[in-house]
């Protein structure tokens, strides 16, 4: 079976690390590699020592579009210093979408970096060092250097180095397999909205690499990077090759993005069927591209683009059509030879930029959407004339746009609001903003949107606000204990064969039953002289059914076996706890957590003298991201103890006004205490 | 089974509370019409739409049921009913379900058809009561008009005793007030009195040929008698009246 993988490693499959690796170890076919002489070694220590010290570990955080939320995921890759003014090359899928980044050097040192430009067509993407924070001993920094990738040939020993799975700079040997790696059957994979394998063909090799080495180089024995990690295709590597990598590294140096040029033809391989031997079929022409208006149409066969004879029998061969056609300048006028009917014809072209395939996403938390500007060639796929309107990427399903009838769905395209036609994302959140201003809630506002095309429209209710009629549950009278259900087989082994009634399992501290000295243990037979009458499982909530039946402020007389012995304990009752989804809650919508104070009901909870419990840590939120976790009960905040929510509430603001860089935890969690650091990214 | 299925049936087997069979016979219909025209104007009918977002074995789904009960006033602003017939228990204790509910646009309607906000605001899951509030914030609040009944007596019925029941109907009968005549088939001692009474509706009030208020039919699970459907029973007045104090203080919450 063919498999595919990106190979960069996120935080959450390190957990299961030691098992994978094993797995992978045993299925690895035996290596051919050999080290025949010291001189071999050599070579390779020289190579090693050439490239190691430039190596980084690349840490991230970035976000993505889902349930109507960007969500926050952790991950590592691997990335070398390829300049010595800081800059380092590693894959756009380590880091061309990260919002925060920053990498560990070869000694172990932090240094923070920035996003240079990326480059989702070839998976490449620039970051450079914060140069304030490099270390003497690293100065100058190491630089790693290009190698020319057609001096490679199959059976070159090459080194993979990188950070596997996030672990520290690590290096790996093998030889090159294969020059001109495809993936069969012309899928490959997509970063952006772009088919990395249009322009890449990859170096397939057998150095071990596995998730996280990622954007790391590929070495060959003088020492030099002659490719870049990226894919795992079955038991093989591959590495962009360096004179891509080249290219991109120069384009997103000195201008920070890379400029291609489109046509809107997509081309494919000859067909064996066909008359025709030499050219590049054109397999789709988009409506108003470049091409269509240029006269040409599926099933031509272009022989030259621009001068350039251009052929394509093989898969192999479609990268460097794409290369010639992507990288005619932006805007040039060329002329198309291509063949129709068997007639030879000539037009002229005239490309355009190649836009982003997809615009940047942003969640809009008033709407409960994620969305994101058309860019012209989403606007092209999607038959629109211009790139107006405002595109839903995702919902939540909780959401005021969820709950509006019809109810906007991911795919579709906001085009007014209120009657004020929305352009861009940017229209859309003004717009949003004047609505809500003053934090208003359950703003109802009328948008009209394009699916299929339909024109549709719907009231949403901006802010809107969870529904408040949640009734409270009635004051009752309560015992602080729990209790387990005398089941027949209990009760004969107990010696209290016949006898129905519960068996203590816990006692709340602080309680009246704990006051009345009953004890985890105690076997209640009879209430009031009243026999419990549970017998079964399903007999679980007598007792308390029971005890609800009092008075809260009364007591009760309970006969009792303690072991051997019959006791009767008078108990008086109190009023039950609140149960804990009446209590308050403070939400935090940067962090993304909610928090109530503790419940005395609950041993777990009642066993803490001080702090608030964390009830939700959303997936992928900033507070989920550093670790922590419903249950946990927080006790100080920025070293501020905590005993109340409404204490926590005020620091929360005070972090949110502040926009600190660090809000540190410390929280307990069963028998731990742990410190916790969250590092949100504020937004303006 | 499917979670559609799934969804299907619990909607199916726990909104429909159907009303018991009407008993027969006529002995006084003059007297029993007295306390229906006396009582009437007190008992109100409850819409909302209920929201439920069902998890099974992972699988998430958002329903909305419309909800249809009744409600009686028994003091200024407070109305009692049966909490199921507006929080129905939806698949309790079956395994990997998980199901959240939220009332949504409550609203009290009378005789003519006009509607009032209102609130749920306190419940009791044993005696299966819920106390709703007109919300003062809400629309056309300051024309609720409305007589409460009188709960503060208590009376004891004997088996076959005759009652006066009184319920409103949904759109479909334009919310008039309908009404029979009712027997005693059932006293229940434990845990708690109760009765079952042939003729009664669900969430509607009870009362005797006297008058008397005897109480509100609700549906009751007992903790005995796990995975059986509730059966329909009428709580006594002064189970109500021991939670009116906690009711009143919620309702003072919806003011501010």
């Amino acid at each position: 079976m063919k498999s595919i993988n990106i190979i960069t490693a996120s935080l959450a499959c390190i957990g299961s690390l030691s098992a994978q690796t094993t797995i992978e170890k045993a299925n690895q076919p035996q290596k051919v590699t050999r080290i025949t002489s010291s001189a071999d070694q050599a070579k390779i220590d020289n190579a090693i020592a050439k490239v190691y010290p430039s190596l980084v570990r690349i840490h991230v955080v970035a976000e993505t579009p889902k349930d109507g939320r960007m969500q926050k995921i952790g991950g590592t890759g691997s990335g070398t210093i390829i300049h010595p003014d800081g800059y380092v090359l590693t894959n756009h899928h380590v880091a061309g979408e990260g919002t925060r980044i920053w990498v560990r050097l070869s000694n172990k040192v932090k240094v923070d970096a920035t996003l240079v430009g990326t480059d989702p067509q070839t998976d490449l993407c620039i970051l450079k060092l914060n140069l304030d924070q490099i270390p003497a001993d690293m100065k100058p920094l190491p630089v790693a250097k290009f190698g020319d990738f057609k001096s490679l040939h199959i059976g070159d020993s090459v080194l993979a180095m990188g950070s596997p799975a996030g672990v520290s700079q690590s290096v790996t040997l093998g030889v090159v397999a294969n020059l001109e790696m495809i993936i069969p059957g012309g899928q490959g994979t997509t970063q952006a909205g772009e088919r990395v394998g249009d322009l890449v063909r990859w170096i397939g090799h057998d150095a071990v690499i596995y998730f996280g080495n990622s954007g790391g180089p590929l070495v060959n024995l003088k020492g030099e990077i002659i490719g870049i990690n990226e894919i795992g295709l079955g038991s093989l590597g591959g590495a962009i090759p360096s004179d891509i990598a080249k290219y991109v590294t120069d384009e997103l140096i000195k201008h920070g993005t890379v400029r291609r040029s489109w046509t809107g033809l997509y081309p494919q391989p000859l067909l064996l069927s066909g008359a025709q031997k030499q050219g590049v079929l054109i397999a789709t022409v988009l409506e108003d591209s470049p091409a269509a208006k240029a006269g040409l149409e599926a099933g031509d066969i272009i022989t030259h683009f621009d001068s350039v004879e251009v052929n394509a029998t093989a898969p192999e061969h479609i990268p460097l059509f794409n290369k010639v056609e992507l990288g005619t300048p932006v805007g040039k006028t060329v002329d198309v030879k291509y063949v129709r009917d068997g007639k030879q014809l000539t037009t002229k072209l005239t490309t355009i930029e190649r836009s982003k395939a997809k615009g940047a996403d942003l969640a809009i938390r008033e709407w409960g959407i994620t969305a994101r500007d058309l860019t012209d060639r989403s606007a092209i796929r999607r038959k629109k004339k211009s790139t107006n309107g405002v595109l839903i990427s995702s919902i939540s399903k909780t959401g005021p746009v969820a709950a509006s009838k019809p109810s906007l769905q991911p795919g579709d395209l906001i085009v007014k609001v209120n009657g004020t036609a929305i352009k861009t994302l940017k229209n859309l959140t003004d717009i949003t903003a004047e609505r809500v201003a003053g934090d208003k809630s359950d703003v109802k506002t009328i948008v009209e949107f394009e699916r299929k095309g339909q024109l549709l429209a719907s009231v949403v209710e901006l802010n809107m606000q969870p529904n408040s009629s949640q009734s409270a549950a009635a004051q009752k009278a309560w015992l602080g204990l729990q209790t387990q259900v005398l089941t027949r087989d209990l009760a004969t082994i107990l010696d209290l064969k016949g006898k129905k009634g519960v068996r203590i399992t816990q006692v709340i501290p602080n309680t009246t039953a704990a006051k009345a000295g009953l004890l985890a243990g105690d076997i209640i037979l009879k209430l009031d002289g009243t026999v419990i009458p549970a017998e079964r499982e399903r007999d679980a909530n007598i007792f308390e059914s029971m005890i609800r039946e009092y008075p809260a402020d009364e007591s009760v007389e309970l006969a009792i076996m303690r072991g051997t012995e019959a006791l009767t304990i008078k108990c008086p009752l109190e009023t039950a706890p609140t149960p804990t989804k009446e209590f308050r809650k403070v939400s935090n919508d940067v962090l993304e957590i909610t928090l109530r104070e503790l419940s005395k009901a609950k041993v777990d909870e009642a066993k803490h003298d001080q702090g608030v419990l964390v009830q939700r840590v959303e997936s992928a939120g900033w507070a989920s991201l550093a670790g922590l976790r419903a249950g946990d009960v927080i006790v100080s905040i920025n070293n501020k103890p905590v005993t109340t929510l409404d204490m926590i509430e005020k620091e929360l603001e005070l972090v949110e006004k502040n926009k600190q860089d660090y809000v540190v935890l410390f929280i307990k969690r069963g028998n731990f205490s742990t410190f916790i650091e969250i590092h949100p990214i504020w937004k303006k | 089974m499917k979670l559609k299925s799934l969804f299907k049936f619990l909607t199916v087997a726990t909104l429909s509370f159907g009303s018991i069979s009407v008993a027969s016979a006529d002995s006084d219909a003059e007297a029993l019409r007295k306390v229906y025209n006396e009582k009437k104007a007190s008992v109100y009918g409850v819409k909302g739409i209920l929201k439920l977002n069902i998890t099974f074995n992972g699988q998430a789904q958002n329903q909305e049921a419309p909800l249809w009960s009744n409600a009686t006033c028994i003091g200024d602003g407070i109305l009692v009913a049966s909490y199921a017939s507006l929080s129905p228990q939806l698949g309790a204790g079956r395994p990997g379900l998980e199901v959240t509910k939220e009332l949504e646009g409550l609203k009290l309607i009378n005789a003519a058809g006009e509607e009032f906000d209102a609130k749920l605001i306190l419940h009791d899951e044993d005696l299966g009561l819920a106390f709703l509030a007109l919300d003062p914030k809400g629309e056309n609040a300051a024309g609720w008009k409305a007589t409460a009944i009188d709960i503060s007596k208590d009376v004891e019925l004997k088996h076959l005793d005759t009652t006066v029941n009184i319920s409103r109907h949904n759109t479909n009968f334009r919310y008039q007030t309908g009404v029979t005549k009712g027997s005693v088939a059932t006293i229940l001692e434990k845990p708690r009195k109760s009765y079952q009474i042939i003729g009664a509706s669900m969430s509607a009030p009870c009362f005797t040929t006297a008058g008397d208020f005897i109480g509100i039919t609700v549906a009751s699970s007992s903790p005995v008698a796990k995975g059986q459907q509730p059966q329909a029973v009428t709580i006594p007045a002064k189970y109500i009246r021991n939670l009116v104090e906690q009711a009143k203080a919620k309702q003072a919450e919806l003011a501010k």
